[in-house]
């Protein structure tokens, strides 16, 4: 097991020292030719359209995003959900200390 | 207009900003080394020019997010990292690039590796090729992100900070994501090395 974890780290060792000496590759292409091109590329992308929108335009998008949802909740809660929790409630409380419905009744007595 | 100081970077940025296309020229002039370096130590040399073309299209596009509180060659090398870890996220949907088996030349140089108490194992030519090709082996089965963080922190000797300011990540995710990365690397270099005996 020790011999394992030495010899793994000999070879991690000698990795990382044989690609940290592994200079990057000079760049093939002509960097003027490269630079033209890249040059096009973005013509081309600003012809499609441009920049991109601003940050602060997306994070508006968002927020109100976030508001719609918020207040959709917020009437499922209040109108929907509420309500029918109160009703069943009210039904239950009103059961419990009714004298129209005798309980013992149900058991024949 | 000869004689005339140039323009700073944020003059530039600024007419670029304002509609004028081509005042994004002088940019990439002065910031495309940086850019290539950074594509040609993180990606194979037959996609850097594709790559760090990219990097500046992705600037060029995204420069209304650009905030002058630093500088614009800071920004762009985060670009530029970005970019890298797309390109092996891309590779990984490939599944022709799956990660091999070593050949027989990594398997010998990584037998030679363990025997050589000098780890002079890639003094010459061929077995410097050989290790390199090793650890590309090993980084292939990383993720886009272990892969960048693992190189910048124990190849490039990038320090911690640093890698946390390129990536965009709080110091203890490079942490992490750099302890587990080495983790793995070792345990399939250990698996390797006894396939081998």
């Amino acid at each position: 097991m020790q011999r394992d974890t030495t010899a793994v780290d000999q070879v991690e060792q000698a990795l990382w020292r044989a690609g940290a000496r592994s200079s990057a590759p000079a760049f093939a292409t002509p960097v003027e030719a490269w630079q033209a091109g890249v040059m096009r590329a973005i013509r081309l992308a600003a012809d499609r359209g441009g920049l991109d929108v601003d940050f602060s335009w997306l994070a508006l998008q968002r927020a109100a995003a976030l508001l719609v949802l918020t207040a959709a909740l917020s009437w499922l809660l209040v109108w929907q959900i509420t309500p029918a929790t109160e009703t069943l409630l009210a039904q239950e409380a009103w059961l419990s200390h009714s004298d129209v419905v005798n309980v013992d009744s149900w058991n024949g007595e | 207009m000869p004689g005339a100081p140039a323009a700073t970077d944020a003059e530039l940025i600024a007419r670029v900003r304002a509609g004028e296309v081509n005042a994004f020229e002088p940019l990439i002039t002065r910031h495309r080394q940086q850019v290539l370096a950074i594509a040609a130590r993180h990606v194979p040399a037959a996609e850097v020019a594709a790559t760090a073309q990219d990097v500046f299209v992705r600037a060029f596009l995204s420069l209304k997010s650009y905030r002058a509180e630093r500088p614009f060659g800071h920004w762009l090398a985060r670009i530029a990292v970005r970019a890298c870890c797309d390109f092996w996220r891309q590779q990984k949907r490939l599944p022709e690039t799956a990660a091999a088996a070593l050949d027989g030349d990594q398997a010998d140089w990584l037998e030679q590796v363990t025997r050589s108490a000098a780890l002079e194992a890639f003094e010459k030519d061929a077995e410097r090729r050989a290790a390199t090709e090793v650890l590309e082996w090993a980084l292939a089965r990383l993720s886009a992100t272990e892969r960048i963080t693992v190189t910048m922190l124990h190849r490039d000797g990038h320090s911690i900070r640093d890698i946390a300011e390129l990536l965009g990540w709080t110091a203890a995710r490079v942490k992490v994501t750099a302890f587990r990365a080495r983790r793995k690397l070792r345990g399939w270099l250990g698996a390797a090395l006894r396939k081998e005996r």
